[in-house]
């Protein structure tokens, strides 16, 4: 029987990846990719209610390479993360 | 009770056969040791070599080099004609022999198969007594390793002698792994392609592979790349055991019937032949293995998965005829096998409300192709939970596709 399944996931949940960012904390670099510009840049704060709150950078940038990347850092651990939204 | 201790938490077992195609291609032939022999490319497939030998391999060729570069390695390499029909055969008859000490098994390739030992411990003695009784089963002195994951199973197999098995307990599954070489992940079809590049940057074992880090291997090897670290640091996805099935088979010699019309001819008997069988049943067959005996030394499958369930011969036999233009050589045998049935009631069509039903079936079996092709995981469905959230990974999951 092929009964065994894989449990469910979030589609577009975060990936880690290695960001460079300038001194005013704007990324420069993704993923080792030079960043050609920052298109625009938001925050999201939520469930500061519960006992995980989310406090997120945006940044929606376009690379050298034509590619547009969605990233964000998280700024209770300060890590990076991409993310498809 | 300290023994009971020990024994806690999951066991795969992984059967290993090193070099069984070779093996059963060669007839298990001793003369062969110490010659450097390769299986030869197949006629339709990339130009590069099967599985080879030690001695083949002590002089750098290894299994899936082109073979221009296997014959630049070693001078003097054999070649011998593949047997994927005595392949396939001698394998099914290795499974179902660990099948009959109650093992569900995954069939990763010929050589290759996995199954958990939770429930057989009661049944064979204990741990120890479940890996006996696989040994036993097998007369060809595999190599059997056993961890938490398949993964770890596998390269506990890799490392195993032909007499004693390697048990790795959970503890000390990341250690261990942390030391095998990234050859490692050959094994897995994912992953196989990293094997070069990762030597190529330096990386010998599985614990420098972890030690880059997760970003770092998502961003340079992608979705490979992380199954591989996680992989290497103990995680590894649920057994997808083989169903249980029987396999009818039919075959003719040909004779002088090589030319296509009569190919066809020969085809058309064996798809009669087969619907007339009685252990049938009355059930629909969803998959065939179409097969060859070759004028030259050596054979020849295909498998072939039908659009939809059905025991219509016509249409059986129109969905055979493709593949039998892929014959790498004239045939001299002809074999045709079902190795997967349909459900025995076929289809119950409707008079009104046709065009919906109709695409909703036609959906159905869509969906029981691929995953007939690929596993239940080859189709996955998207659920809206939070379709407004401000949280993209809140939005929606992926889930299997069950009915």
């Amino acid at each position: 029987m092929r009964a065994l399944v894989s449990s469910p996931r979030a589609l577009s949940a975060p990936k880690a990846i290695r960001v460079q960012v300038d001194p005013r904390g704007k990324p420069i670099a993704v993923g080792g990719v030079r960043v050609e510009t920052v298109r625009r840049d938001w925050m999201h704060r939520f469930g500061w209610w519960r006992d995980d709150p989310v406090r997120r950078r945006y940044y929606e940038v376009i690379t050298v390479t034509g590619r547009r990347v969605v990233v964000f850092r998280d700024m209770l651990t300060d890590r990076w993360f991409s993310q498809k939204a | 009770m300290r023994r009971r201790a020990e024994n806690r938490g999951p066991l795969i077992v992984c059967v290993h056969i090193p070099r069984f195609q070779l093996r059963v291609a060669t007839g298990g032939s001793q003369d062969l040791l110490g010659r450097a022999l390769a299986i030869a490319p197949t006629g339709g497939g990339a130009m590069s070599v099967g599985e080879v030998t030690a001695s083949a391999q002590a002089q750098g060729v290894r299994a899936g080099m082109a073979l221009g570069e296997a014959l630049g390695h070693c001078r003097n390499l054999e070649l011998i004609p593949g047997d994927p029909i005595r392949v396939a055969r001698a394998w099914d008859q290795a499974a179902r022999a660990l099948e009959g000490i109650g093992a569900q098994l995954e069939l990763a390739r010929p050589g290759v198969a996995y199954f958990d030992a939770e429930g057989l411990e009661g049944v064979h003695g204990g741990r120890d007594g479940v890996i006996a009784a696989a040994g036993n089963a097998l007369g060809s002195r595999p190599r059997i390793g056993a961890g938490p994951t398949r993964f770890c199973a596998l390269a506990a197999a890799l490392q195993a002698r032909s007499r004693r098995a390697r048990v790795i307990d959970e503890r000390h599954a990341r250690r261990f792994l942390g030391g095998q070489p990234v050859g490692t992940l050959r094994y897995r079809p994912e992953t196989e392609q990293l094997v070069v590049p990762l030597v190529r940057f330096g990386v010998e074992t599985l614990g420098a592979l972890v030690k880059l880090g997760a970003a770092a291997v998502a961003d340079r090897f992608g979705e490979p790349g992380s199954l591989a670290r996680r992989l290497a640091l103990g995680q590894d996805t649920p057994l997808q055991t083989r169903r249980l099935e029987d396999r009818l088979e039919e075959s003719m010699d040909l004779g002088e019937a090589n030319s296509g019309q009569l190919l066809e001819r020969t085809l058309g008997v064996l798809v009669d032949r087969l619907l007339a069988r009685p252990e049938r049943r009355g059930r629909t067959i969803r998959v065939l293995v179409l097969s060859a005996r070759l004028v030259e030394r050596g054979t020849w499958c295909e498998e072939v998965v039908l659009r939809e369930a059905i025991c219509d011969a016509k249409r059986i036999l129109l969905a055979l005829t493709a593949p039998l233009g892929l014959l790498p050589a004239p045939a001299v045998a002809l074999g045709l096998a079902v190795v997967e049935f349909g459900p025995s009631t076929g289809d119950q069509t409707c008079l009104l409300d046709g065009e919906r039903r109709a695409r909703e079936e036609r959906r159905r079996k869509a969906v029981e192709q691929v995953q007939a092709l690929g596993g239940t995981n080859a189709i996955l469905r998207v659920l809206s939970l939070e379709a407004e959230s401000p949280l993209p990974e809140h939005r929606h999951l992926l889930t299997p596709w069950i009915g």
